[in-house]
C-alpha cells in the first residue's frame, strides 16, 4: 500500500501539467460549488433576518378567528385586552408591541404627484414609541422622520414612494373600512420614507401611528396583532411554550404563530429553491466531472501498455486499480484543496463586498426577502463536504477508464504501442 | 521444469480464424538459454505468452514446476507470474515515472520482501548489469540499451524460474543488441536462470544454446547449438 | 367640503322653519315616498353602463329583471362580459361567470369588490332593507338643485351592515325621486356623488334613466347608467330568479 501511494504520488508529480489541469478543472467546480452555496445560504439567512426584523417578528399573537381569514386582513378579529397580554409578556421578559394591519386604497393626485392614481396596499398601524423594541423600521428612515403618536402622518416604503412619485410632505389619502365596515378616508401627510431591506415591505407598505388608526377605524383600543421578539429571534420553541403557559386562560382566545408559520410562503419557497439550487450544484459537478473524467480517461488510455506490463509482472487487478484510483484521489485532494482556497477567495469577495442585485430584485419577485446587495455567508460544513465530494468525484471519474483498461487482455494491452 | 504438451491456440481477427499454434510440444529444462525463432506470424509471441501465463491455451497443457496452469484463476496466475516469471519486452516497458532503482525494486516490493534486502539486491543487480551510479536516472534519461539492461535486472531481481524475452533486441542497434545478449548469457550462467527469447534475427539466434524454429504454428526444428556465441 | 356637523346654526333653524311650514311631511315620510316610487311589482330594463377611469372609457350593456324588493337579476350583454350574471335574493348575492361555468356566492370581503371595475361595489347592490331600517333620517330643509326644488335629507347609519355611515339625499319634491346623493366616509369626507340627469315617467313611477356615480376621491372616475327601455310588470322568463337557472 505504501508503495502504491508513493507510486501514485510519483505519477502525479511526474505528469505535472496533467495533474495541474485536471486539478484546476476540479478546483473550479469545487470553488463554484462553495461560492454558490455561500450565496444561497447568505440569501436564506438574510431573508430570515429580514423576515423577522421587518415582517413577522419572532412570533405573533392574534385573535383565534383571525388566522383563517388573514388574507383579507380583517378588522373584526381583534385583541381587545392588549395591555393585559403585554403586561404578562413584559413580566417574562419578552419584548412585544401591538399592531393593527389593514388594507386600503391609496389615492394620490397630480401635483404634487406626477399623475392621478390609486393602488391597494397594506397599512401597518404601529406604536411609534415601542415598535422599535421588536421591529427595526426606525433605523431605516432614509428621509424625513419617524412617526409621532396621534398625528395624521404616514411612513412609506422607498420603492413604493418611487413607484408613485411620492416624497416627504406630500398628502396621501387612504380609503378603507372601519371595524364596523363603514367606508372611511384617512387624509395623511408623508412624514418619512423607510428603506428597509425586506422588499415585500418596501414595495407596498405604509405605516401610520396606532392611535390614529384606532380613531379612524373605530378600534376602541383593539389591535389585530401583538408581535413578539424572542431572545434568540430564530428559536421559537421554548419561549413559545412559556408564553402560552403564562397567558393561561387568555391563551384560549388567541393564536400564536411563529415566524415560520407566518412566512410559510417563504419557507415553502426556500425549500423549493433549495431543490432547484441542488440542480445548479449538480450542473457545476457535471462540468467538473466532465473535465476530470476526460483527463483521467486520457491518462489511463495513454498508459494502457504500462497497465498491461504491471499486470504481466504479477500485480493483481485490484492492485493496479488501486494504483490508478489512488492517483485519481490524489488529484481529488489537490483539486479539492485548491477548490476550497478558490471558494474561500470567492466567498471572501461576496461576503465582504456582495453583489448589487437591486435592479433585478426590484423588478422580479423571487420570494426571498432580500433587496439591494446580496452577501454570502461562510459555511465550513460545505467546504468539508466539498473536499470529500471532490475526491469521490475524481475517483469516480477514473473508475470507468481503469475498469476498461483492466478488462483488456494483458497480451492486447502489451501489443499496443 | 516447464512442459508444453500439444498446445493449440487460435485467435479471431474479425471474421477469420488465425491458428497461431497448431499443436506444439517441448520441454524447457532448468538453466537453458533457448531461442524461439521464426518469421513474424509463426506463433513465437503466442507461445511466449502461453508459457508466461499471460494467456491460456485452447488445447493441450502447460506445466510449470509440475503444476498445470490451465485451471488456475486470474489471481493465482498473477501470483505465479509475480514469483516465478520475469519478462523482458521488446519496447523495454519501464515505468516512466520511476527511477532505474525503483523500476528494478518495484518487482520485488510486490513480494513483500524487507526493504533492506530489496535495496541490497537492487544495487547488486544494477552493478551486475553495468549501470552502477545510474540508480536515480529516469528511463527517459537512459539509452535504449541501458533501459533494456534495467528491464533485465527487473526480470532477474525476484530470482525467477524463467525469464521470457520477446524480441529483446528488436528496438536496438546490432551492437547494443549483442551487448544485451551477452549480458543475458552472463546472467544465465551466473544465476542459472532459464532464459527463453524469441527472435527472427540470425545474430541473436547464434547466442542460443538451443533453437526451436516455428513455422505456421508448428515446430519445424528443435536442436541444440554447441557452438553458441557468448 | 360639505359637513353636516359644521353646518351653521342658522341653516338648521331655517330648516326647522321650513319643515314646520310644509308641516305635512316628516323626513321618514319623504323617504317612504322615495322608496314607494322605486318599488314596482316587477320590472325589466335594458341599459348601458359607461365606466370611465384614468385609463379611459369602457361600455357595457345589460338586461335587468326585478321582482319586488328582494329579487333581482342582472345579465351583462356587452361583448367582454357577455353572459355574466348577478343574482340577488334578499341579502344574498350570487355571481355567475360563463367561462368558469361556476356560481359564486359573494360574502364578506368579496362584497367590497367593484362591479366590472366600476364605481359601484357589490355591496352597493346588496340589501333589500328599507333605508329606514339602516339609517336614521333627518331633514336638512329644502334646496334647489339645477332649478329643481328638493328636500334635503341626511341619513345616519344606525346599524353596522351598511357601507356609508352618512349620506345626504336631495329628493325632488314633486316626483319623490332623488336628484343627487352624497355618500360620506366616517370622517365626513365625500366618497361618492350620485346625480340623476334624466328621468322618465312610466305609469305613476318616475324612473332615473340617466344616472352618474362619481368617485369623488378619484377625479377621473365615474360610472354612468343609461336605461334604454324600462317596463313595469313585464313577462319575466320562468326561472330568472332561480339559482339553478343562473347557468342557462
Amino acid at each position: 500500500m505504501k508503495f502504491l501511494i508513493q507510486f501514485a504520488w510519483k505519477n502525479l508529480s511526474r505528469y505535472r501539467k496533467r495533474t495541474v489541469i485536471t486539478s484546476l478543472a476540479l478546483a473550479f467546480g469545487i470553488g463554484l460549488y462553495i461560492f454558490t452555496d455561500s450565496i444561497l445560504v447568505g440569501i436564506s439567512e438574510e431573508s430570515e433576518r429580514n423576515l423577522i426584523w421587518y415582517e413577522t417578528s419572532s412570533a405573533r399573537i392574534m385573535d383565534k378567528g383571525y388566522w383563517k381569514e388573514k388574507d383579507t386582513l380583517p378588522l373584526k378579529y381583534t385583541i381587545d385586552n392588549k395591555d393585559q397580554i403585554l403586561g404578562i409578556l413584559k413580566s417574562i421578559g419578552i419584548k412585544a408591541v401591538p399592531r393593527t394591519v389593514f388594507s386600503g386604497e391609496v389615492i394620490v393626485y397630480k401635483d404634487p404627484y406626477p399623475e392621478d392614481g390609486s393602488i391597494f396596499t397594506k397599512i401597518f398601524a404601529i406604536d411609534p414609541a415601542r415598535d422599535n423594541t421588536v421591529f427595526r423600521f426606525k433605523n431605516t428612515v432614509i428621509k424625513g422622520r419617524w412617526l409621532t403618536p396621534g398625528e395624521n402622518g404616514v411612513l412609506i416604503g422607498s420603492w413604493f414612494a418611487e413607484d408613485i412619485g411620492a416624497d416627504v410632505g406630500f398628502p396621501l389619502s387612504i380609503t378603507t373600512r372601519t371595524k364596523d365596515g363603514y367606508r372611511q378616508v384617512i387624509d395623511t401627510t408623508i412624514v418619512g420614507i423607510v428603506n428597509c431591506p425586506n422588499p415585500y415591505i418596501n414595495r407596498a407598505s405604509l405605516f401610520i401611528p396606532l392611535n390614529t388608526s384606532d380613531t379612524y377605524l373605530d378600534m376602541n383600543g383593539g389591535v389585530t396583532e401583538i408581535d413578539m421578539k424572542y431572545p434568540n429571534y430564530r428559536n421559537t420553541g421554548k419561549p413559545g411554550a412559556e408564553v402560552l403557559d403564562k397567558l393561561g386562560p387568555l391563551a384560549k382566545k388567541v393564536n400564536i404563530k411563529t415566524w415560520r408559520e407566518l412566512a410559510s410562503d417563504f419557507i415553502a419557497l426556500a425549500e423549493m429553491k433549495s431543490k432547484s439550487s441542488g440542480i445548479i450544484l449538480l450542473l457545476i459537478f457535471v462540468i467538473a466531472i466532465v473535465g476530470v473524467s476526460n483527463t483521467m480517461l486520457m491518462a489511463v488510455f495513454e498508459r494502457e501498455r504500462e497497465l498491461g506490463m504491471m499486470r504481466a509482472m504479477g500485480m493483481e487487478d485490484k492492485q493496479v486499480r488501486r494504483a490508478f484510483l489512488l492517483e485519481a484521489a490524489g488529484i481529488g485532494v489537490i483539486g479539492s484543496l485548491a477548490g476550497i482556497l478558490f471558494g474561500i477567495l470567492l466567498d471572501f469577495l461576496i461576503i465582504h463586498w456582495g453583489i448589487d442585485y437591486s435592479s433585478i430584485l426590484r423588478k422580479a419577485d423571487m420570494g426571498y426577502r432580500v433587496s439591494g446587495v446580496l452577501y454570502g455567508a461562510w459555511n465550513p460544513a460545505t467546504m468539508i463536504k466539498a473536499f470529500f465530494i471532490g475526491i469521490i468525484l475524481a475517483v469516480a471519474a477514473a473508475w470507468i477508464p481503469v475498469k476498461r483498461g483492466l478488462k483488456m487482455e494483458i497480451t492486447d494491452a502489451l501489443r499496443n504501442v | 521444469m516447464i512442459q508444453v504438451k500439444n498446445v493449440k491456440k487460435s485467435y479471431h481477427t474479425g471474421e477469420t480464424e488465425v491458428h497461431a499454434l497448431r499443436g506444439v510440444t517441448f520441454v524447457i529444462e532448468k538453466g537453458e538459454f533457448m531461442s524461439i525463432a521464426g518469421p513474424s506470424g509463426s506463433g513465437k509471441t503466442t507461445l511466449l505468452n502461453l508459457v508466461g501465463c499471460l494467456d491460456k491455451a485452447d488445447e493441450g497443457t502447460i506445466l510449470i514446476d509440475n503444476e498445470i496452469i490451465h485451471d488456475q484463476s486470474k489471481k493465482e496466475l498473477a501470483l505465479l507470474r509475480r514469483k516465478k516469471i520475469g519478462f523482458v519486452f521488446q519496447s523495454f516497458n519501464l515505468i516512466p515515472v520511476l527511477t532505474a532503482f525503483e523500476n528494478i525494486s518495484f518487482a520485488l516490493s510486490l513480494l513483500n520482501v524487507p526493504e533492506k534486502k530489496i535495496e541490497e539486491r537492487t544495487l547488486n543487480l544494477l552493478e551486475e548489469v553495468g549501470l552502477k551510479g545510474m540508480e536515480y536516472r529516469l528511463p527517459h534519461q537512459l539509452s535504449g540499451g541501458q533501459q533494456q539492461r534495467i528491464a533485465i535486472a527487473r526480470a532477474l531481481i525476484k530470482d525467477p524460474l524463467i525469464v521470457l524475452a520477446d524480441e529483446p533486441t528488436a528496438n536496438l542497434d546490432s551492437k547494443t543488441g549483442e551487448d544485451i545478449l551477452k549480458l543475458m548469457k552472463t546472467m544465465n550462467r551466473k544465476h542459472k536462470t532459464t532464459f527463453v527469447f524469441s527472435t527472427h534475427d540470425q545474430m541473436v539466434m547464434d547466442y542460443a544454446n538451443r533453437l526451436i524454429r516455428l513455422h505456421d504454428g508448428t515446430i519445424q526444428d528443435d536442436k541444440t547449438n554447441p557452438s553458441a556465441k557468448g | 367640503m360639505y359637513s353636516i356637523r359644521k353646518a351653521p346654526v342658522i341653516s338648521v333653524m331655517f330648516i326647522f322653519l321650513l319643515t314646520s311650514m310644509a308641516a305635512a311631511l316628516t323626513p321618514e315620510q319623504i323617504v317612504r315616498k322615495l322608496e314607494a316610487n322605486l318599488l314596482y311589482p316587477a320590472s325589466r330594463s335594458k341599459g348601458t353602463i359607461i365606466i370611465t377611469d384614468r385609463f379611459g372609457e369602457r361600455r357595457s350593456s345589460y338586461i335587468s329583471y326585478t321582482s319586488g324588493s328582494d329579487k333581482s337579476m342582472v345579465e351583462f350583454t356587452g361583448k367582454e362580459e357577455s353572459g355574466q350574471k348577478i343574482l340577488r335574493l334578499k341579502d344574498e348575492l350570487y355571481l355567475y361567470y360563463p367561462d368558469a361555468e361556476e356560481v359564486i356566492r359573494l360574502q364578506g370581503a368579496a362584497l367590497k369588490q367593484s362591479v366590472l371595475g366600476s364605481d359601484m361595489s357589490y355591496d352597493d347592490m346588496a340589501g333589500d332593507k328599507s333605508i329606514l331600517d339602516s339609517y336614521s333620517v333627518y331633514s336638512e330643509g329644502e334646496e334647489t338643485i339645477d332649478g329643481t326644488n328638493c328636500y334635503k335629507i341626511a341619513l345616519k347609519a344606525k346599524t353596522r351592515d351598511v357601507a356609508y355611515q352618512k349620506q345626504i339625499m336631495w329628493i325632488n319634491k314633486e316626483t319623490f325621486l332623488y336628484v343627487k346623493i352624497l355618500q360620506l366616509a366616517k370622517s365626513d369626507k365625500i366618497l361618492k356623488e350620485i346625480t340623476v340627469n334624466k328621468t322618465r315617467k312610466i305609469n305613476s313611477h318616475t324612473i332615473p334613466v340617466d344616472m352618474i356615480i362619481r368617485d369623488t376621491l378619484k377625479k377621473k372616475s365615474s360610472t354612468e347608467f343609461i336605461i334604454d327601455t324600462f317596463e313595469i310588470n313585464p313577462v319575466i322568463p320562468e326561472g330568472t330568479f332561480d339559482l339553478q337557472g343562473l347557468c342557462w
